[in-house]
């Protein structure tokens, strides 16, 4: 891409309409060098885009949310974890044909649980302060989950699939911040695997949170130690 | 003549220098974690944030939240800022712009999920009533400028803007072809920015 070729995408790039390749050429030019005018007509298609918004009429924050800002940046920056946590999800497949049986063996009782706790996670996800945060397999597996929690609340749904431990094993939920793992309640899902819940003290406490993770504990430990990391999704 | 001139001049340009908070310096003073201005860019641009966040979300979720993420963000990136490539208010802006269509994006896949599991009603909320009101002067012009786009042109312009959509995505919800879609982005960013010609960029 030429400086001249650039200048002649600038707006649309600043309004972020192009598609996914022609937005990544001109990322790609920017990133060089040497330009002839294309700052220029970056920085001025940027500010006639940010001219957009102020058609609409400011509205005054409520003061709690400079407070909450306030409290943020006042907590440690989130880091890397020095260690990424080890993770082994072979078990995966298993526990997914384990669900398949489990569902179709699954009695009254167990439906009217499930339906409670699909219930009850649609309420939450229907509240203005539910927030969400995208839990993935760290190790490239299949699971997937959405994690839906409010502030002040220590209750915990996620939605999204393979959600069962396996044989003899259960799914403890953490809470990470910045370096600290912080062990938390256990993850109980629905027949299908479909949804689940567990409680993580931490969103009460008002601690920040920095991510979540879902590992594989044998039934009946407990402490620091962890095992294999199922689901991982930074907030 | 001259005097009627620049009295014309006054009248057309209007977003002069005097009218602009210095969004540039204040950003580059957070990048040093000068609170004072982080303090300063909330009180400047803190009311667009929300008023961006409310128009993006809709009832779908606080904007107030928006906010303070947006702001958080700003702390922790505003080393990134650099004022060749975008002005600071633009930079700001568009960190809450992001961070408002990503939580959209978000709730909807969630409810995509929740769709499989169950029926979802619909949680409607009625939005926040409008508060205090400033740069009464730069709304006026930019609504102005908006107002005499077409109602194509802005169509397109909110999508892209408010939704986040690509020239083909805007194309696919409006059914009309792509050459029209980009034909009246440009038309409509062309006046926009004719807002700017005069003035440095706020």
């Amino acid at each position: 891409m030429t400086c001249d070729e650039l200048k002649a995408l600038v707006m649309e790039y600043a309004l972020g309409v192009l598609e996914p390749a022609q937005q990544a050429a001109c990322d790609a030019h920017l990133a060089g060098a040497a330009h002839d005018g294309c700052l220029e007509a970056l920085r001025a298609a940027r500010a006639a885009v940010a001219l957009i918004p102020h058609a609409l009429p400011p509205e005054a924050p409520r003061p709690a949310t400079w407070a909450a800002i306030e409290h943020a940046i006042d907590a440690p920056t989130p880091a890397r974890r020095r260690r990424p946590w080890v993770a082994a999800a072979g078990w995966l497949v298993a526990a997914a044909a384990m669900v398949a049986v489990i569902a179709l063996w699954r009695d009254r009782a167990q439906r009217v649980a499930d339906a409670q706790v699909q219930q009850a996670a649609i309420a939450m996800l229907q509240r203005p302060d539910a927030r969400l945060v995208t839990l993935t397999s760290p190790t490239g597996g299949d699971a997937r989950a959405t994690l839906i929690y409010r502030p002040d609340d220590p209750r915990v749904y996620l939605i999204g699939n393979g959600l069962r431990p396996p044989p003899g094993k259960r799914l403890q939920l953490w809470a990470v911040r910045g370096e600290r793992q912080i062990p938390e309640g256990t993850l109980r899902a629905d027949a299908a695997g479909a949804v689940g819940t567990g409680e993580i003290a931490a969103i009460r406490d008002g601690q920040a949170i920095d991510a979540f993770g879902v590992t594989v504990e044998p039934i009946g430990g407990g402490g620091d130690a962890h095992g294999p990391v199922m689901l991982y999704g930074k907030r | 003549v001259s005097s009627v001139f620049s009295f014309l001049l006054a009248a057309l340009v209007p977003v002069r220098r005097r009218e602009q908070d210095d969004c540039d310096a204040l950003v580059e003073r957070v990048a040093a974690h000068d609170r004072a201005a982080l303090r300063a860019l909330y009180d400047a641009l803190g009311g667009h944030a929300l008023a961006i966040a409310r128009r993006v979300l809709g009832s779908h979720g606080d904007a107030e939240e928006v906010v303070q993420d947006t702001f958080v963000e700003i702390w922790r990136r505003a080393a990134t800022f650099d004022r060749r490539r975008g002005t600071g208010r633009a930079w700001a802006l568009s960190i809450a712009r992001y961070r408002a269509i990503d939580r959209v994006r978000e709730r909807a896949a969630a409810s995509r999920l929740i769709d499989r599991v169950s029926a979802v009603g619909d949680a409607a909320e009625p939005p926040s009533p409008i508060a205090e009101v400033s740069e009464r002067e730069l709304r006026a012009r930019v609504t102005a400028a908006l107002a005499a786009l077409s109602a194509d042109e802005r169509g397109a312009l909110e999508l892209a803007y408010y939704e986040g959509l690509s020239h083909s995505e805007i194309s696919r919800r409006l059914a009309a072809p792509l050459g029209t879609i980009k034909t009246r982005l440009r038309a409509a960013m062309a006046k926009l920015s004719s807002l700017l010609d005069h003035g440095d960029a706020p």
